[in-house]
């Protein structure tokens, strides 16, 4: 993740690597420890906004409240949903995770609201500049807590889940036809159609 | 499969399409989805051999079968004892230009001239000749007269002077049927000059009406202006020689639509239209002719042929074509617009070259039917990446896959066939 696109005051950089051993220790689960310890192979704390500036000490910071930016490189796609869900429950802060898996990415946050938390994930789509979800906007964010600029990631994360949900499921749709196309075409009964079609052309064209 | 194919048609349709081209022969056994077509085509066939005319334009995209299907219905025509010829038109052929671009397309028509007995082209001196024994063979078989005999050469004159009297009242058809005669002089006379003199003429090799007229005693020549009216004489002529009809195949009219300046292009647009008005008001008789035209060159309002509003009118789909939710063509139409082969038809093509590559090299093709799946699919998704894959690609990788099949027996077909697509 570049330093620039996440370029607004009051964010900084941590670039620290998580003890997986010990972070997936704490999840209850054994299936869901056994998922997360196969396939994922690191989690890095890459930024933490807060609202505090001019944080010069490590230390500091990361006790400093405000939200957490974790980037989640895994082996396999496992279902954004479910990590965000867990990493919540294990980071017990607020947090914006980047999960990254075969050149596609996926976003998920999650956001106290009350007594409780809600999560939101999107899907995975392919990562490129063009379809590239905006979650940090300096011109947005200059002079908001990083409350509110978590409620505006949350809020972004929302609308782009829909919209990646509708373009996966035009895509099915699109594939399906297709498939539905393929299987008309090379049926038996179709293909015997054209044979015959085919055998009446070359009588007709063949002169005796 | 059809076993009445031979070996030497099968090399030739297999190198053929391993190349890229269309081949000559054998089309009828690799002609697959175009029934409607070729029904269509061969109803206007049917009207000319009656003294009709027929004027079709083949549009489609580049890849989709124009000029298969006109090769197709060539050498069907062809057989049925017609006089074919075909040009491809081009910057230096087209219907009518300032630097005798018209009468360098009459050139080469007459030049492709083919008949069944001379298929490779360069027909006209055997039309002719073909003429003149039919003539004789006639003076004989009714006349009881034979060669040599004093009054034999009298009955064929008067028999080939009938017939060119007959072509005089004809758009310049006095001075054409006055050639034919000097062709004849000059055969009775073994006047081999003479024969060769009015070839030329009847080829449009003569510049000056000066020269024609020293040479042959014509005050006439064929010119960019004139030279469709000798194809009609032609079409007519051929008849009286004993065939059926003459048929004119006209590759790549997309060419008009690449004429740079708007004047030229209304030229030949404008002599296109009086080509296709005489084809279907019947001033025409005996003759066919097929234009083959991408779709661009044809309905682009700013360049293409319906930029010329008679055309455009006289040519546009019918909105009884284009809606309703069935998809239904009029194949009555001046224009049959030709879609691309679909997976299925694909699929059967596929079948017919493996039997016909195991008819050239004496083996059995190991393909089954989901080996021809799993290479459309192949294909089909290269195309749908992006690449403009046609039916001709899709041919040359198929071709070369039955060849790597064939010379490597001992190597698993599914080896050759995945490596083959994964390229």
């Amino acid at each position: 993740m570049s330093e620039g696109r996440y370029n607004i005051p009051k964010q900084y950089k941590v670039d620290k690597g998580m003890p997986l051993e010990a972070l997936f220790q704490k999840i209850d689960n054994l299936k869901c420890r056994r998922i997360f310890e196969a396939e994922i192979e690191s989690v890095e704390w890459s930024y933490h906004l807060v609202d505090k500036e001019g944080v010069k000490d490590m230390k500091e910071l990361v006790r400093e409240q405000g939200l957490s930016v974790f980037e989640v490189n895994l082996k396999r796609k496992i279902d954004p949903d479910l990590l965000t869900d867990v990493f919540a429950g294990l980071l017990q802060r607020p947090i914006l995770m980047v999960y990254l898996c075969d050149g596609e990415l996926s976003m998920g946050t999650s956001i106290t609201v009350g007594r409780s938390s809600r999560t939101c994930s999107t899907d995975f789509y392919p990562y490129d500049a063009d379809r590239l979800i905006e979650v940090m906007d300096y011109d947005a964010d200059t002079g908001k807590t990083t409350q509110q600029i978590h409620k505006r990631i949350y809020a972004t994360l929302f609308h782009q889940k829909r919209m990646i949900m509708i373009e996966k499921a035009f895509e099915r749709l699109n594939k399906d036809s297709e498939r539905e196309s393929f299987a008309y075409e090379f049926s038996l009964e179709n293909l015997d159609r054209i044979r015959a079609d085919a055998d009446f052309v070359q009588s007709q064209l063949k002169v005796v | 499969m059809d076993s009445g194919i031979s070996r030497t048609t099968a090399a030739t349709i297999l190198n053929s399409l391993k190349s890229g081209v269309v081949p000559r022969i054998g089309l009828e056994y690799i002609t697959v989805g175009r029934r409607s077509e070729i029904q269509a085509l061969l109803q206007d066939v049917s009207i000319i051999e009656q003294g009709g005319a027929a004027f079709r334009f083949i549009e489609g995209k580049y890849g989709s079968g124009k000029t298969f299907l006109m090769h197709a219905l060539r050498n069907h025509v062809m057989e049925k004892n017609f006089v074919v010829t075909d040009v491809e038109l081009s910057v230096d052929k087209r219907f009518v230009g300032n630097k005798g671009q018209g009468l360098a397309t009459y050139r080469e028509l007459i030049r492709n001239m083919a008949t069944h007995a001379s298929p490779d082209n360069g027909a006209l001196q055997l039309i002719l000749d073909k003429w003149i024994g039919t003539l004789e063979n006639e003076v004989v078989q009714f006349e009881g007269l034979v060669p040599g005999h004093e009054v034999f050469d009298v009955r064929v004159s008067q028999k080939i002077y009938k017939i060119t009297s007959s072509m005089e009242e004809r758009v310049n058809g006095f001075d054409f049927g006055k050639v034919l005669a000097s062709y004849y002089k000059g055969y009775r006379k073994g006047d081999v000059e003479l024969q060769k003199r009015a070839l030329r003429w009847l080829c449009g090799e003569y510049r000056t009406r000066t020269e024609a007229k020293t040479d042959l005693g014509v005050n006439l020549i064929i010119t960019d202006d004139n030279w469709y009216d000798f194809i009609k004489l032609f079409a007519d002529f051929v008849v009286k020689a004993g065939y059926a009809g003459l048929y004119v195949c006209m590759d790549e009219l997309s060419t008009l639509y690449e004429i740079p300046s708007r004047v030229g292009r209304e030229y030949n647009y404008n002599k296109l239209l009086s080509i296709y008005n005489d084809a279907l008001q019947g001033k025409a008789s005996y003759l066919g002719i097929i234009v083959s035209v991408t779709k661009e060159a044809m309905e682009d309002p700013v360049r293409g042929v319906f930029s010329f509003e008679p055309l455009r009118s006289r040519l546009a789909a019918s909105s009884f074509e284009q809606s309703g939710a069935v998809r239904m063509r009029d194949m009555a139409s001046p224009v049959i617009r030709l879609s691309v082969l679909n997976p299925g038809e694909m699929y059967v093509l596929l079948e017919k070259l493996a039997g016909i590559h195991g008819i050239l090299y004496a083996y059995t093709p190991r393909l089954e039917h989901d080996d021809y799946i799993y290479f459309l699919k192949q294909q089909y998704g290269k195309n749908m990446d992006g690449g403009e894959n046609t039916a001709r690609d899709m041919i040359k990788n198929y071709i070369t896959l039955l060849n790597l099949m064939q010379q490597n027996q001992e190597v698993p077909k599914e080896k050759i066939l995945y490596t083959q697509n994964e390229t």
